[in-house]
């Protein structure tokens, strides 16, 4: 039975950087007080200082502070918090953090322990798909034996390409790719090894290897009554070493009448495992079809696009379920308008790709209609190396695709940013190429082109 | 094999989960670098835990001893706080507390208390400066 949530009025952000300060934002919108721990290398930062209180919970390395979950717990019981933010990365899809918060009598934002540790298990999580209808890749959704013979059975009754992936792995990590039979049990051998060191489960699962999908996500939102709805689709395709660039909703030439079923299965697949906040299903897209790879189970970067299109503000969504609160919408009052495009300001050389940091000494932001900017750094501010790249999200809205593709190269030329290398360059001449502004291009297209002018 | 940060609010509060689960009133570890010492009262207000770092002394500077971690801070002795040259009291400036947990800071050994640096009930951060000590004449 699911936890009847507590009504609380103050929030600690178990976060840093840009998530942090739009969480704040949401809380502060709401009347909610904020508590933001940070490491010593954030404790002067700005963003810090914009919540009512931060406490500084241990030293840069994120072992010691954001991944410290004794320190954080300490820090909101310290603080007086109700409801502890996961924001995204860090702890936001640990399933002991979740538990601890809620057995130290606080609020976890963000589903319970149990779904996360479903969809953390993706074998368990693609047998919750099927049985919520929702379509994912050819393939068993059991563990792979280890007996050779029925190795060769699975792959062979498949078909080749075949992909060997972790149960306990995700966002890339824990694959391999099986070209043909010679080469399978090797592979399965390797992986196996492989997910027992990293995942600590050598559990493996075997599916369908597609060849230029497009990475394609259903946002969805729930309360704790029963009720869920789906805020559209968003387009994830432009990657490098699975790490998103350019994000983008609605997911260009993929129809509301194709997806539509498909987001009403992953609203059921949501009632069905009793899964509360905010999530994300993510699939692979080919030939017309979709194929679910794995649901995150928290706030996504990339969040904003949605929250353009469909006029939804995800974070405050994600308070007022914590709180308790129904739904303050239906599916039939979901409506996305126009089209949304993010791009990921990191510090990196826009060549060699290598982190970058030191002192910002000019920032000017780009402004204008439909143009937001979700950042934490200003003039002055140390882009520090422990953590992640990530120093803002240029969002642009415009009413389709083509006017938001050039607002946004109109956003990137007025961009400006010394002090440190970032990949603004790369995304300036990106906006350019011919083929991203024609739209559907598959995840492979960012690695190739990165190739063609040698900065792969 | 890694060496265990004694003055980690984690390894305390694991410790000390230990400690009452097999019924033992306290532990004290002694390395050449840092002692831990941990005595469970068994009051109301749980247990305490003592952290002692050594380090190489700047002889006659005053030397800031910092939060090792987040806590609400209590003066060791509030009839001295901002006294200057008063002793510290068994080596500790003051406490953290978090809860039920309350935290001694030591001055380090061989140290007088010259001044607090925050006041009595402020919530610190690790690393904020709560005390001046200066060595023992």
């Amino acid at each position: 039975m699911m936890q009847s949530p507590q009504r609380f009025d103050t929030v600690l952000i178990a976060n840093r950087g840009e998530i942090a300060l739009r969480v704040v934002r949401a809380c502060r919108e709401m009347g909610l007080k904020t508590v933001v721990v940070c490491s010593e290398t954030d404790r002067d930062a700005a963003y810090a200082a914009s919540a009512d209180q931060s406490i500084c919970i241990g030293p840069s390395t994120a072992s010691k502070s954001y991944l410290n979950q004794n320190a954080i717990l300490l820090a909101a019981r310290l603080s007086g918090a109700g409801a502890v933010h996961p924001g995204y990365g860090f702890l936001s899809e640990n399933t002991r953090f979740s538990a601890a918060v809620e057995d130290a009598g606080m609020t976890f934002i963000g589903p319970d322990a149990s779904a996360i540790a479903t969809m953390g298990d993706k074998i368990a999580a693609k047998r919750a798909m099927v049985a919520a209808g929702v379509p994912c890749v050819p393939g068993p959704d059991t563990e792979l034996p280890v007996e050779p013979e029925a190795i060769r059975a699975i792959a062979t009754e498949i078909g080749y390409p075949v992909i060997v992936k972790a149960a306990g792995g995700g966002g890339g990590r824990g694959m391999r790719v099986v070209l043909d039979e010679a080469g399978l049990l090797e592979s399965v051998a390797l992986t196996r090894e492989e997910a027992r060191k990293a995942f600590g489960t050598p559990a493996l699962y075997m599916e369908k290897f597609l060849q230029h999908p497009r990475h394609i996500e259903i946002q969805v939102l729930c309360d704790t009554h029963g009720n869920a709805v789906w805020l559209g689709h968003r387009d994830c395709s432009m990657q490098r070493r699975h790490q998103k660039v350019v994000e983008e909703a609605p997911a260009p030439g993929i129809s509301l009448e194709l997806i539509g079923p498909v987001g009403a299965a992953c609203v059921k697949a949501c009632r069905q495992i009793g899964y509360r906040g905010v999530g994300t299903f993510e699939f692979l897209y080919e030939d017309g079809a979709f194929y679910f790879i794995e649901m995150n189970t928290r706030l996504q970067v990339e969040h904003p696009v949605t929250e353009e299109t469909s006029g939804v503000d995800i974070v405050r969504q994600q308070l007022r379920v914590a709180q308790g609160e129904t739904l303050s919408m239906g599916q039939g009052d979901v409506t996305c308008t126009g089209h949304a495009i993010e791009c990921r300001i990191n510090a990196e050389d826009p060549a060699t790709f290598m982190p970058s940091a030191g002192v910002i000494t000019t920032l000017e932001l780009p402004e204008g209609e439909g143009v937001r900017v979700d950042t934490h750094v200003e003039a002055g501010y140390k882009v520090s190396p422990y953590y992640d790249s990530l120093i803002a999200k240029l969002i642009v809205h415009g009413r389709d695709r083509a006017d938001a593709m050039q607002r946004t190269r109109v956003a990137l030329a007025s961009f400006r940013l010394e002090g440190i290398a970032t990949n603004l360059p790369l995304l300036r001449e990106l906006f350019e190429d011919a083929a991203f502004a024609e739209g559907e291009t598959d995840i492979h297209y960012l690695e190739k082109w990165l190739k063609t002018r040698g900065a792969a | 094999m890694t060496r265990l940060d004694l003055s980690d609010p984690a390894i305390i509060e694991r410790l000390t989960a230990v400690l009452e689960a097999a019924g033992v009133e306290g532990i004290e570890i002694t390395r050449p670098d840092q002692s831990l010492l941990i005595r469970l009262s068994g009051s109301a207000n749980g247990s305490a835990s003592q952290v002692r770092s050594s380090r190489a002394d700047n002889r006659g500077e005053p030397v800031v001893v910092k939060a090792p971690m987040a806590g609400e801070f209590w003066p060791s002795d509030l009839s001295r706080t901002g006294a200057p040259g008063a002793s510290a009291a068994s080596d500790a400036v003051g406490f953290l507390r978090v809860g039920p947990i309350l935290l001694p800071v030591a001055a380090g050994s061989s140290k007088r208390l010259r001044r607090h640096l925050v006041d009595q009930g402020t919530i610190v951060g690790f690393g904020d400066p709560i005390a001046e000590v200066e060595p023992e004449v």
